[in-house]
C-alpha cells in the first residue's frame, strides 16, 4: 500500500541537524529530575502515564475475567470477595481517569509538542511545569498508597453517602484509605490546573512572529480549549473533595444525610467538574486527529476555523451539561429538560469535526501509516461513542439505559475509542520526533487492527446487554447475560495482546529502530521542522511560520528517507 | 424491523430491547429505535465515505500534489444545521416521555419501596410487605422510594423505568403494566416475573440487590395482598380452610424478605454478620457491650437469649460480637412494638427461626414448656396462641409475665 518504507536500518551519525539533542544535552539522573526542559518533562510524564496505563489495564483485565461466569470467576461466594471486585473496578476507573486520560495527552504529548509546534523554546513557566509534574507524581503516590493499604471501593465517582461512610477497615490506616485516595486526586487536580495555566500563557505570550491565532495548528487550539476547562473546572473538584474529606474526618453534614447533608449536592459538584473533564480528555485527542488526518492525507485541513472554534464551543457548552448524569435521581423535570437540551447541542461541535475530517480526506493522498490507522479507528469508534451519547441525552431513553452497561460501553467508546486511540495516534505520530527512532511499521499496523477489533468485541456486546437491562458495577449477574459477558472478556484479551505488541515494538525501536528523519510523514507544522530528536532549545534559528497545513510544500527526499521543504515551491494564493 | 413493526409485535423481546411491558415503554422504545436508525444512517455515511476515500485517494506516489480545498461555508452550514434539527427533535420526543414519567396518574396505586443494603422491602396499602414486587395488571402503580442508608435505585427493564432512592428524601416513579409476567417455575432458578435491579452502586453486595416483579390480575393480586398482610396465616387452596403457619417457618420467610441473609449465613459461612448456624446457645464473646460485664453463655436460659436477639435486631450496636463490626442498621421501624402487636410477633418469629438453627434447640415452647415434637402439624398451632400471630387471642390468653420479649434492652 505504501511506497515509503523507512524500515531499513541505517547506521552512522544523524544525517542532519545538530549533533546534540535534548536527550544528550546533559547527563546524569539529576539532569532529568530537576530538568526545566519541557521535552524531558514530557518524556517523564509519558513514562508515568504509560505505567499508570499498565496498572489500570491490569485492573481492567481482572474485572473482565471475573465476569466470565455469572457468579464470578475470581471473587466468588462471599461479601468479602465482592468487595475485592468492587475495589478492582473502582481502581480501574480512578487510575484510568485521573492518572491516564486527564494528564495523558496534555501532560505527555502536549508538554513535548506544544512549544515546538508553536515555535517557542519552552513553555511560559518551566518551573511551574516541573512542579505540576511532581504534583502528578505525588498524587499518583497517594493513590498507589491507598491501593496498597487496601484500596477503595467507592467507585471512581466517590458518590456520597456511601463514600462518606464506607471503610475498608474500621481500624488502623485502612480506615483512611478513602481520604488518602481523595487527597491524591485533589493533588492531581492541582497538577492539571498548573499545566492548564502554563499552556494558556504560553499560547498567548510565546507565539513567534507570524504565528497568528488562526495560523496555529489545530492541536494547539484543542490544547488551548482543554486548558481553559482545566483552569475553570478543576477547582470545583478540589473543593468538593476537600469537603468530602472534612465530612469523613470531622463528621460535618455536607453530603451525608445522616448529618443533615444532601447526597445529591455531591453529584452536582462532582459532575460540574467531571463532565467538563470528559472534554479535557477528548479535546486534545481531537486535536491530534486534525494533525494526523491532514498529514497522512497530504492535504490542507478542511474547515480550519470551524474545527478550531468548535473546540471552544465544546469547552463552553461542556460546562452546562453536568446534570445529564442525574436524570433518574429525582431532579425536577424542568432541570432535566434544560440539561437534556444543552446535551443535544454539545453533540453538534463534535459532529462538525467529524465532517471536516472526512472532507479533509476527500481528494487527498491517503497513506495508511500506523498513526493514520489509529485516526481512522478514532473516526469509527468516536462516532459510535458520540451517537450513543444521543440515546443517553434523550430523557425518556436515558431513564431506561441509565447506569446499565450501555453507559459503560458508551463512555468507553468515547474515552478509549476516542481519547486513548487518539493518544496512540499521537504517540506513533510523534514517536520518531521524541525518540529519534522509527518503530516497525508493519507491527504497528497489525497492533492497531488487533486493538480495534478487540475493542469492538469488548464493547459492542456491552451495548446490547445494557439495552437488555444489565446494570453496571455488578460482581455477579443473571445467567441470561452470560453470552455477552464472555464475548466481551474475549475481546479484552485480544486488546491485551495488541497492547503487549505495541509495548514490545516501541521498546525494541528504542534500541534497534532505524534513525528517524526530521520529517518522516510530510507534516507542515513546525514540530517537524526541527531535528529528531529536537535540540535542547528547539530551534537554533527562529522558525519561519507558514500555513501549517500546506502539505504540498513538503517533498520526499529519498536520501534522507524523509520529507524536506521544496525550495522551488510557490505557495498558492489563499481565497 | 421498523419501529412500527416492532410495536406491533406484541412487545416481545428483540435483539435490542427486552420485553415491552408497560405503557411508557411504547414512547421510550419508539424513540430508541428512531435514534438507532438515524444514528445508523449517519454512521453508514461516515464509514462509507471514509472507506471510499481511503481506496479512491490512496497514495500512489510520494509527492502527489493535492488540491487546495480549505473550506466551504455552504457545506458547513448544511452539516451543522441538519444534525442540529434532528437532535432538537429527539430532545422534544424524549422530553415528552420524561414528563409522562414524572407525572403519575392521580388514581395510581401506591406502593412504598424501602431500599437498604442490600434488599428491597415493598409495603402495600394494607400493611403487607414483601421482598418481591407484586403489581396489578393494567392499573397505574406509583412507587414511592426511600433509602435507609446509601443511594440505591429501582430499575425495571421491562417497564423502561428507573429512579434513585435517596436517603432523607422520597422519590417516585410510576408505570402501568401492560403484560403479564412469566409465571414462576418449580425451581429457584426459574423465579418467574420481570427483573428489578438496584442500579446505583451501593457497596459490597450491590450485585445481589435485585428481585422480581410479578404482574397479577386483579383477583390474584388481591389474594396476594391478604397473604402478605398476615404472614402467619395461610389458606389451603383446595379446602379454602385457614390455618396458622409455624413460627420458625414464618421467621425464615421474614428473614429472607428483610435481607437478613445478605449478611448472616445459615450454613456457617463467614459474612458481614455472625452466621446464625449454631448461634443460639453458643458461648459468646463481645468486643463491645453497652452494659459492662454482660455475658452470654451456653448455659443461660432461653429468656436471656430471647432478650439478646431482640436487642440485636432493634439496637444492633448495643453489643458487638467479637470479630465483627458495628455495621447493621436498626430494624426498629419494621419490628419494634408492644408484645402482641404484629411487629413484635414478626420479630419473635425470626428469633424462633434463629433458635431452630442452634444445636440446643428443643423445639417450640409454649409458656416455657416444650411443645410435643412428634406429629407436629400446622393445625396444632391453631390452638397455641403464643405460637401464632393472633393479637386478640394473645391479649386474652397470654400471662403478661411470660412474654420474654419485654426484657428487651432499653
Amino acid at each position: 500500500m505504501s511506497t515509503i518504507t523507512p524500515d531499513l536500518i541505517r547506521s552512522g551519525p544523524p544525517l542532519h541537524g545538530p549533533s546534540s539533542n535534548y536527550l544528550t544535552h546533559s547527563h546524569g539522573i539529576a539532569s532529568w529530575i530537576f530538568t526545566l526542559d519541557h521535552k524531558r518533562i514530557g518524556v517523564m510524564y509519558l513514562i508515568s502515564v504509560l505505567s499508570a496505563f499498565f496498572l489500570g489495564g491490569v485492573f481492567a483485565i481482572i474485572v473482565r475475567s471475573q465476569l466470565i461466569f455469572p457468579e464470578g470467576a475470581i471473587f466468588t461466594g462471599s461479601l468479602d470477595a465482592y468487595r475485592i471486585y468492587n475495589r478492582m473496578f473502582t481502581l480501574h476507573g480512578a487510575v484510568m481517569i485521573f492518572l491516564v486520560l486527564i494528564p495523558g495527552i496534555p501532560g505527555a504529548l502536549g508538554n513535548f509538542i506544544l512549544p515546538i509546534m508553536l515555535g517557542a523554546k519552552d513553555v511560559a513557566f518551566p518551573r511551574l511545569n516541573l512542579a505540576s509534574y511532581y504534583l502528578y507524581v505525588a498524587g499518583a503516590l497517594f493513590a498507589i498508597f491507598a491501593i496498597l493499604i487496601g484500596g477503595v471501593e467507592t467507585g471512581w465517582t466517590f458518590y456520597t453517602p456511601y463514600s462518606a461512610t464506607t471503610d475498608i477497615d474500621k481500624v488502623g490506616i485502612g480506615k483512611h484509605a478513602v481520604e488518602i485516595m481523595v487527597f491524591g486526586v485533589f493533588l492531581l487536580g492541582f497538577s492539571s490546573i498548573f499545566t492548564g495555566m502554563n499552556f494558556i500563557v504560553t499560547i498567548h505570550k510565546l507565539r513567534p512572529p507570524g504565528m497568528t491565532w488562526f495560523r496555529m495548528p489545530l492541536f494547539l487550539w484543542s490544547i488551548y480549549a482543554t486548558s481553559l476547562i482545566q483552569v475553570l473546572a478543576t477547582p470545583v473538584l478540589g473543593i468538593t473533595l476537600l469537603l468530602l474529606i472534612a465530612e469523613r474526618t470531622l463528621k460535618v453534614g455536607i453530603f451525608n444525610s445522616e448529618y443533615g447533608g444532601d447526597p445529591v449536592l455531591f453529584q452536582h459538584f462532582f459532575w460540574f467538574y467531571s463532565h467538563p473533564a470528559v472534554y479535557i480528555m477528548i479535546l486534545p485527542a481531537m486535536g491530534i486527529m486534525s494533525e494526523v488526518i491532514a498529514t497522512f492525507s497530504r492535504k490542507h485541513i478542511f474547515g480550519y476555523r470551524f474545527i478550531a472554534l468548535s473546540s471552544i464551543a465544546i469547552a463552553v457548552l461542556g460546562f452546562l451539561v453536568w446534570g445529564h448524569h442525574m436524570f433518574p435521581n429525582g431532579q425536577s423535570a424542568l432541570l432535566g429538560s434544560i440539561f437534556s437540551f444543552l446535551t443535544m447541542l454539545v453533540a453538534i461541535p463534535s459532529a462538525i469535526k467529524v465532517w471536516n475530517w472526512l472532507a479533509t480526506m476527500y481528494k487527498g493522498s491517503i497513506d495508511l501509516k500506523t498513526p493514520m490507522c489509529y485516526a481512522l479507528a478514532f473516526l469509527f469508534l468516536f462516532t459510535i461513542g458520540g451517537l450513543t451519547g444521543v440515546f443517553l441525552g434523550a430523557l425518556s431513553v436515558d431513564v431506561h439505559l441509565h447506569d446499565t452497561y450501555f453507559v459503560v460501553a458508551h463512555f468507553h467508546y468515547v474515552m478509549f475509542g476516542g481519547t486513548l486511540i487518539g493518544f496512540l495516534a499521537g504517540l506513533h505520530y510523534w514517536w520518531p520526533k521524541m525518540t529519534g527512532r522509527m518503530y516497525n511499521e508493519t507491527l504497528g499496523r497489525i497492533a492497531s487492527v488487533l486493538v480495534f477489533l478487540g475493542f469492538n468485541l469488548t464493547f459492542i456486546p456491552q451495548f446490547i446487554m445494557g439495552t437488555h437491562g444489565m446494570p453496571r458495577r455488578y460482581a455477579t449477574y443473571l445467567v441470561e447475560y452470560q453470552p455477552y459477558h464472555v464475548a466481551s472478556t474475549i475481546g479484552s484479551y485480544i486488546q491485551l495482546v495488541g497492547f503487549l505488541l505495541i509495548a514490545s515494538y516501541l521498546i525494541h525501536s528504542l534500541y534497534r529502530g532505524p534513525k528517524a528523519p526530521n520529517n518522516p510523514w510530510g507534516a507542515a507544522t513546525l514540530d517537524f521542522d526541527c531535528s529528531s530528536p529536537p535540540p535542547h532549545d528547539n530551534f537554533s534559528t527562529p522558525p519561519v511560520v507558514a500555513d501549517p497545513y500546506d502539505m504540498n510544500r513538503m517533498k520526499w527526499d529519498p536520501k534522507l528517507r524523509g520529507y524536506v521543504k521544496d525550495a522551488n515551491y510557490i505557495p498558492p494564493v489563499e481565497h | 424491523m421498523t419501529p412500527l413493526a416492532y410495536l406491533l409485535a406484541d412487545g416481545d423481546a428483540t435483539f435490542w430491547l427486552p420485553k415491552q411491558a408497560s405503557k411508557m415503554a411504547v414512547n421510550t422504545d419508539w424513540l430508541f429505535y428512531a435514534i438507532l436508525y438515524t444514528s445508523a444512517f449517519f454512521f453508514a455515511i461516515i464509514v462509507a465515505a471514509a472507506l471510499f476515500f481511503i481506496i479512491k485517494y490512496r497514495r500512489r506516489a510520494l509527492n502527489e500534489t493535492t488540491p487546495l480545498i480549505t473550506h466551504n461555508t455552504t457545506l458547513e452550514v448544511i452539516w451543522t444545521g441538519i444534525p442540529l434539527l434532528i437532535v432538537i427533535g429527539i430532545f422534544f420526543v424524549g422530553l415528552k416521555g420524561f414528563i409522562d414519567l414524572e407525572n403519575p396518574s392521580s388514581d395510581a396505586y401506591v406502593i412504598q419501596v424501602t431500599a437498604r443494603q442490600w434488599n428491597f422491602e415493598f409495603t402495600y396499602p394494607n400493611g403487607g410487605t414483601s421482598d418481591t414486587l407484586y403489581v396489578p395488571y393494567q392499573k397505574p402503580v406509583k412507587l414511592v422510594l426511600s433509602s435507609t442508608d446509601v443511594l440505591h435505585a429501582v430499575y425495571i427493564p421491562a417497564f423502561r423505568i428507573q429512579r434513585n432512592a435517596i436517603p432523607g428524601r422520597d422519590t417516585q416513579i410510576w408505570f402501568t403494566a401492560t403484560k403479564h409476567s412469566p409465571a414462576p417455575g418449580n425451581t429457584p432458578e426459574n423465579p418467574g416475573g420481570f427483573s428489578l435491579f438496584c442500579t446505583q452502586y451501593c457497596g459490597n453486595d450491590h450485585s445481589h440487590m435485585h428481585t422480581r416483579v410479578h404482574v397479577l390480575d386483579a383477583e390474584p393480586f388481591a389474594k396476594k395482598l391478604v397473604e402478605l398482610a398476615n404472614p402467619f396465616k395461610s389458606k389451603d387452596p383446595g379446602s379454602n380452610k385457614e390455618h396458622w403457619i409455624p413460627y420458625a417457618q414464618v421467621g425464615q420467610k421474614l428473614s429472607a424478605s428483610n435481607g437478613c441473609f445478605q449478611c448472616h449465613s445459615v450454613d456457617g459461612k463467614a459474612g458481614t454478620g455472625p452466621t446464625w448456624k449454631d448461634l443460639f446457645k453458643s458461648d459468646h464473646k463481645f468486643s463491645f457491650s453497652d452494659k459492662p460485664g454482660y455475658t452470654l453463655a451456653k448455659a443461660d436460659d432461653d429468656a436471656k437469649w430471647d432478650a439478646y436477639f431482640h436487642e440485636s435486631v432493634l439496637n444492633p450496636g448495643a453489643k458487638i460480637k467479637d470479630g465483627f463490626q458495628n455495621q447493621m442498621q436498626s430494624f426498629a421501624s419494621s419490628f419494634s412494638g408492644d408484645p402482641g402487636t404484629a411487629k413484635d410477633e414478626k420479630l419473635r418469629a425470626i428469633i424462633e427461626y434463629i433458635k431452630t438453627l442452634g444445636p440446643d434447640y428443643q423445639g417450640p415452647t409454649l409458656f416455657g414448656k416444650p411443645v410435643p415434637q412428634d406429629n407436629v402439624t400446622p393445625e396444632m398451632y391453631e390452638i397455641q396462641p403464643h405460637q401464632v400471630y393472633h393479637p386478640e387471642a394473645l391479649k386474652s390468653l397470654e400471662p403478661a409475665a411470660s412474654a420474654p420479649a419485654t426484657q428487651d434492652a432499653k
